[in-house]
């Protein structure tokens, strides 16, 4: 167990480290000098080129970025917010605690609400309430984010006026709702397939008959006996999850106009300015990996035959 | 049924063979005949897996909506006059079916003229009717010239039904009214005919009115003919991009699982390590930092394929880019867990004993088996391809204008989504009905040819 927790780390270090040489190797990919504007002569450039250390092999630079990330340092902005910096403005200035909370509710959600589906749909298996669930899902894997958001918009927020059209800055408890949704409608749709699937599995197995044949109830047997056992797919989809989540996060956050870190990407992207999209994204990424190392070790504790059919190796 | 003599492969003397078949057959009767005979054809595997596909309701149901959103996107653009690109003047935002006044004008005059030459309805034709122009149009072998008149600003020019010969022109406001007598013959000349001026634009025939049926944009383009463009557009992405998954997926996959050992290890790890990297993430990188080199080396290269893939426009080219980076590690997986799987089946050992050269042994042995698994996983990528090429194209990282893909309808509708919410109704209804079938087809074809997963 200790060798595979040290292993799966060394992975996840392995890959982070590889990302943020992709982002660097990127970066110097493209053409042209961050500090060439229409004003700046090439000694200019060169002394400013000189104090970021820019002057320097390439393999010296990677090596100081590398050591930046790990320090905490990841550069400074050029456009957006000239001269600031990347750290300050992802974790300081309140956009990623913005977007983090909004990802934690709609990963809340699309657990609370998608496993009970799942749940639902398996023990009524073949009557309307599953047919309507199993319609839900299927259309809910397909619908774009972006459209559902759009849709949200224009009835819950324009035409019925339930909702604010613009969530800002999340003040309000009902300035979540839209955006939540929007957010965790593609995963607890998901989850839901997911459940359904795998209860359908524990249903038919021994221990339910017997646990039946003792005479509990049937939502007990559901929700204490088989339920435990069908938790592992979901286990496992939480780490594309939270991939998944971050990503919808960039389309939520642009329908709904909410400052958050996703919006800020992308206008980064749109401005080109360099540094802040390296920044995000290993930021990002790194949350990726986390997760995935958290979800792939959760797993082994939670199901200890997984360990024993696969090995260590 | 008689007993048959064994051979005695010891014995002293060797059998004679025809006088023991002599003795130990008997002909068989009608009966047994019957019974022997193949009574039904042999079914083969696609045949077999064709008619569960068939039997799937829903998948057949998908298979025809998937059908139908093909033709409108592949066959649309052909039925209807309307060009994805072009803005059509006094056409501009536009509710579903609804027309514009130079198209009711052209609609009411088409009741008193078997043809008309529209000077409004034309893309760009404000600036082109300019004094210098001479507009020229030929009819029933005649050669018609015109200069611009004061009066012609906005006209529709038209034929009278009767008699064909005098151009005649109708204002806006007399066609409003349906007032059509007093048409003004304008001057018109057949000299210098043959010499086409240099200054000359040709005015567009037009027989009838379509309607916008999905109304149009703020720039006067019409919608559904955007909508046919963007599905073309989203599908060939789809399409092309699930085929260079399967090509670099297949590829690496198959060497890894045949050659096996420690190349099969790294080259499994490389995989491992690719798979756990947030894809959009870097999607998102590669699209920004493709965008510059690869427009300056399409722009700069002479070659025919450069030529093709800069029709195409940078956006989508660099999708191609990330996909056929990323996304093929899935596809590798799948591949090499089919190779391995087959390689230790006996048929495989046996074809190995018998001395087939390797080769032989992946074509005849290793590729028909792992076809259908193949086929699986491809279609299963398509829409998965969509999904992502409309969401880049959603954030504006996509495919560019005049270019458009149903993603970026979606996106350009947004801005204006509480005064016009059918322009993101539109394509998003036509892109998620196109995902879902592709996902039911898909989940169709995985049950049809492999019903162990089902």
């Amino acid at each position: 167990m200790l060798s595979y927790v040290a292993k799966r780390i060394g992975v996840s270090i392995l890959t982070l480290l590889l990302i943020i040489c992709i982002t660097f190797l990127l970066m110097n990919a493209v053409p042209g000098s961050p500090f060439m504007t229409e004003k700046s002569t090439p000694e200019m450039i060169a002394m400013a080129e000189a104090k970021y250390g820019l002057d320097k092999p390439l393999i010296v630079q990677l090596w100081n970025y590398i050591k930046g990330y790990f320090q905490g340092d990841m550069g400074v902005s050029l456009k957006m917010q000239k001269g600031t910096d990347v750290t300050t403005i992802i974790f300081r200035e309140g956009k990623f605690v913005l977007s983090f909370k909004l990802g934690v509710w709609a990963v809340l959600l699309a657990v609370i609400v998608g496993v009970p589906l799942g749940c639902i749909a398996a023990y009524n298996r073949g009557s309307w309430i599953d047919s309507v669930l199993r319609v839900m899902t299927t259309v809910g894997v397909a619908i774009p984010s972006f459209v559902l958001c759009s849709l949200l918009l224009i009835y819950c927020g324009v035409k019925w006026e339930l909702l604010p059209v613009i969530s800002g800055s999340l003040t309000d408890w009902k300035a979540y709702i839209a955006p939540v949704i929007g957010l965790s409608f593609y995963p607890m749709c998901y989850i839901a397939k997911l459940t359904r699937t795998s209860m359908l599995d524990a249903i038919n197995q021994d221990y339910i008959r017997t646990a039946r044949a003792k005479g509990l109830k049937t939502g007990h047997i559901i929700f204490k006996h088989a339920l435990r056992n069908c938790l592992i797919p979901v286990i496992t989809y939480l780490g594309p999850m939270t991939a998944g989540i971050i990503t919808g996060g960039f389309v939520v956050e642009q329908t709904f106009q909410i400052p958050g870190l996703g919006k800020y990407f992308i206008s980064s992207i749109l401005n080109r300015d360099y540094p802040i999209i390296m920044g995000t994204t290993v930021v990002l990424a790194a949350l990726v990996i986390m997760m995935n190392l958290i979800v792939d070790i959760t797993y082994k504790l939670v199901d200890p035959r997984i360990s024993l059919i696969k090995g260590d190796s | 049924m008689q007993k048959l003599n064994l051979f005695q492969l010891n014995a002293d003397r060797v059998p004679d063979l025809k006088e023991m078949f002599a003795a130990d057959f008997t002909p068989a009767s009608a009966e047994e005949r019957v019974s022997a005979t193949e009574s039904r054809k042999s079914v083969s595997y696609w045949r077999d897996a064709l008619r569960r596909f068939k039997q799937n309701k829903v998948s057949m149901g998908a298979l025809a909506l998937f059908f139908i959103i093909f033709l409108f996107s592949f066959l649309g653009p052909m039925l209807i006059p309307y060009n994805y690109a072009d803005q059509y003047r006094c056409s501009m935002k536009l509710a579903p079916g609804e027309f514009s006044k130079a198209e009711m004008t052209a609609k009411a005059a088409l009741e008193h003229a078997d043809l008309i030459y529209d000077t409004v309805l034309s893309p760009g034709s404000i600036s082109s009717l300019s004094r210098n122009t001479t507009y020229w149009f030929r009819h029933k072998g005649v050669t018609y010239s015109f200069y611009n008149e004061k009066t012609l600003g906005d006209v529709i020019v038209l034929f009278r039904a009767e008699d064909a010969d005098p151009l005649v022109y109708i204002s806006e406001k007399d066609a409003e009214n349906g007032v059509f007598d007093n048409i003004t013959v304008i001057a018109y000349s057949t000299e210098n005919i043959d010499t086409r001026a240099e200054n000359t634009a040709r005015l567009p025939l037009i027989k009838s009115v379509c309607p916008h049926v999905f109304g149009t944009d703020s720039a006067g383009r019409d919608l559904m003919a955007r909508c046919m463009y963007g599905g073309r557009v989203s599908l060939s992405i789809g399409i092309i991009a699930a085929l260079i998954v399967l090509f670099i997926g297949s590829l690496y996959g198959s060497v890894a699982g045949l050659i096996g050992g420690k190349v099969d290890f790294i080259m499994m790890r490389v995989v491992d390590i690719i798979y756990s990297v947030p894809d959009v993430l870097i999607v998102l990188l590669l699209q920004v930092v493709l965008k510059d080199p690869l427009q300056a080396w399409l722009d700069s290269s002479p070659s025919g394929f450069a030529r093709m893939m800069s029709n195409l426009g940078v956006g989508i080219v660099s999708i191609f880019i990330t996909f056929a980076c990323l996304y093929w590690v899935g596809m590798s997986r799948i591949v090499r867990g089919q190779v391995l799987q087959l390689k230790s089946q006996e048929f495989v050992t046996a074809a190995t004993a018998l001395g087939v050269p390797r080769s032989r042994i992946v074509k005849r042995h290793l590729l028909p088996n792992s076809v259908g698994q193949l086929v699986i996983a491809t279609c299963l990528q398509i829409p998965s391809a969509i999904f992502l090429e409309s969401f880049l194209s959603f954030l504006g990282l996509g495919v560019s204008i005049p270019m458009t893909s149903l993603g970026s309808l979606c996106s350009d509708a947004l801005e204006t989504i509480t005064l016009y919410p059918y322009r993101l109704l539109y394509p998003g209804i036509i892109l998620t009905l196109l995902v879902l079938t592709l996902n039911l087809v898909g989940d169709g074809i995985r049950d049809a040819l492999d019903p162990r997963l089902k």
